[in-house]
């Protein structure tokens, strides 16, 4: 989703390398017990489309998760973890006086 | 209104809009009696399908839905994990005796009196954002109840002129029509720093929606987008707010100071700052609200949920011996009475609705909010034509029994917990339990 780009990069890394949601992109059928991938339609130029339309909106909400944090160059955003939220450490900070909170 | 501007002797217009206006008013009265199964492709896990109608029947009739979930989503988190404690039952208040859902909104001095009668009140949405209409029945249906609407951050229609003793002038960073007037009529003016929906974004009206009524009343130019940009320009310090609330009482002594801000991580230290500028009311604007048009990603990463942050806010507030001074009140995921007395027992005093008032008036969270004749509701429009789906009356009406719906299952709750006041919730996290997929059904647990 377009959101681990975001919060990868948060984490450490310095970009990331899709795969499977290309796939999923190209209306793939994942295959199961060995089965291999089939793509039933896989006409170039509709393929071409689809995958930058993919880019394309995976960029806008890059950039609207960085100008959020006032970040005009997603290089500024490797490494700062000080930005990231963590659910369970968040559940554990508010919840922890509630009955039946087993600790995150 | 829309009408005149169309022209009243439309006879076409209006028989097509009476046709529409049957079929949509029959459709939220059946659809709940369940009379065609749940609609399989309403909602999400947090609005489920079930929540929707149970909102509608409650709109419909006062009164709680039977067979119907009408206190928790599907969400898996939050909310709808967390469960009451109810006491023994030979510790309830008993039917007949008074509970006091009373809330005072001014606990510092400086300013009018305000107390509401119900821990609640409408949140912004502006002009633009929303239709005339919507923002006429809202604020009908605040008079009614003694409490509050707002005007968002849109201008202030003339229409809504007659209930300004129960309208909050928002003042946000577009400033757009925000006038000397609007302030003087102000009861409470709200400063928008941020919005749970989308923190650090601002505010983005799509040129689709910016009609030349819209236009006029922020003093823009029609059918342009329009920003509202993110952060207040002159405000980067406690101190720069300060100037802001000193303004606003320059122009309107009276008037109570709300600050509405987002939920990141330092929303503690926010809190803090806003008393120490002046506020008499920090508005918590959790990730979960908003209609279609915040961005998605915005909505689901950006800050912190409300039923994390409260908690945070409310024991930094106690630790800095200010809580009692500050009127804490909580919005963005707020959809359910249930939500209501959970977000108290987190740490509120009170809470701001806002999508709730849009499903009770149809609203299927469809998503398609920022286009101009998206909402095939009549809601989140400014189409002259297609706000016409909306009477304000009829609006008024269905919040009128939504409130009524809302304040009595709050007293039931008030009453089992063995409370008689809803001020003796706030931060009583030890009248709250864990229920991860214990949902029980019996209608006590939660």
């Amino acid at each position: 989703m377009a959101e681990h780009v975001a919060k990868a990069i948060a984490c450490g890394l310095d970009l990331v390398a899709l795969d499977l949601p290309l796939w999923i992109a190209l209306q793939a059928r994942i295959g199961v017990d060995g089965a291999p991938v089939a793509f039933p339609r896989l006409d170039e130029a509709w393929a071409l489309q689809r995958l930058r339309n993919l880019a394309n909106s995976w960029r806008d909400q890059l950039l609207e998760v960085l100008g959020a944090m006032g970040m005009r160059e997603v290089r500024r955003l490797r490494g700062e973890v000080g930005r990231i939220m963590f659910q369970a450490d968040l559940e554990r900070e508010a919840f922890a006086g509630v009955e039946g909170f087993g600790g995150g | 209104m829309a009408e005149d501007a169309r022209g009243a002797g439309s006879a076409v217009l209006r028989e097509e809009v009476a046709k529409h206006v049957h079929a949509l008013r029959r459709g939220f009265g059946v659809w709940p009696t369940l009379a065609f199964g749940l609609p399989p492709a309403m909602g999400d896990a947090r609005w489920t399908p079930e929540l929707i109608l149970a909102v509608w029947w409650q709109a419909e009739t006062g009164r709680a839905p039977e067979g119907l979930e009408h206190r928790v989503g599907r969400s898996g988190g939050g909310f709808d994990v967390l469960g009451f404690r109810f006491a023994p039952p030979e510790r309830w208040v008993p039917e007949g005796e008074p509970v006091d859902l009373s809330l005072p909104l001014n606990r510092r001095g400086g300013g009018r009196a305000l107390t509401l009668p119900v821990p609640w009140y409408g949140g912004g949405m502006s002009f633009g954002s929303v239709s005339e209409q919507v923002m006429l029945a809202r604020a009908e249906a605040a008079r009614r109840w003694g409490t509050l609407t707002c005007s968002g951050e849109g201008g202030y229609p003339a229409s809504l002129r007659p209930y300004r003793d129960h309208v909050i002038t928002q003042v946000a960073t577009g400033m757009f029509g925000v006038r000397e007037e609007t302030i003087q009529w102000a009861p409470v003016v709200e400063f928008k720093y941020a919005q749970g929906a989308k923190p650090g974004l601002g505010g983005h009206l799509l040129g689709d929606k910016a009609t030349t009524a819209v236009a006029e009343i922020r003093g823009a130019v029609p059918w342009v987008s329009l920003f509202s940009p993110f952060p207040f320009h002159s405000v980067y310090s406690v101190e720069d707010h300060r100037k802001h609330v000193d303004w606003i009482r320059t122009v309107n002594p009276d008037a109570l100071v709300s600050v509405k801000v987002s939920t990141p991580t330092d929303v503690d230290m926010v809190a803090v700052g806003s008393y120490h500028a002046g506020a008499h009311v920090l508005h918590v604007d959790g990730g979960y609200g908003g209609t279609g048009a915040a961005p998605e990603i915005a909505k689901k990463n950006i800050a912190m949920p409300i039923e994390l942050a409260l908690p945070r806010v409310h024991r930094f507030l106690e630790e800095e011996g200010i809580r009692d001074e500050l009127v804490v009140v909580a919005s963005g995921g707020i959809r359910t009475a249930d939500d209501i007395a959970k977000a108290i027992a987190l740490g509120a005093d009170g809470c701001v609705l806002g999508t709730t008032e849009l499903v009770a008036l149809g609203c299927t969270r469809c998503g398609n909010c920022e286009r101009g004749r998206g909402c095939p509701f009549g809601l989140t429009t400014t189409d002259p034509e297609l706000s016409l789906l909306v009477d304000p009356a009829w609006g008024a009406d269905r919040l009128d029994r939504l409130y009524a719906a809302f304040r009595s299952r709050l007293e039931e709750i008030l009453r089992r917990l063995g409370l008689r006041s809803v001020r003796e919730l706030r931060g009583r996290v030890d009248l709250l339990r864990i229920e991860r997929g214990e949902g029980d059904g019996s209608g006590d647990a939660r």
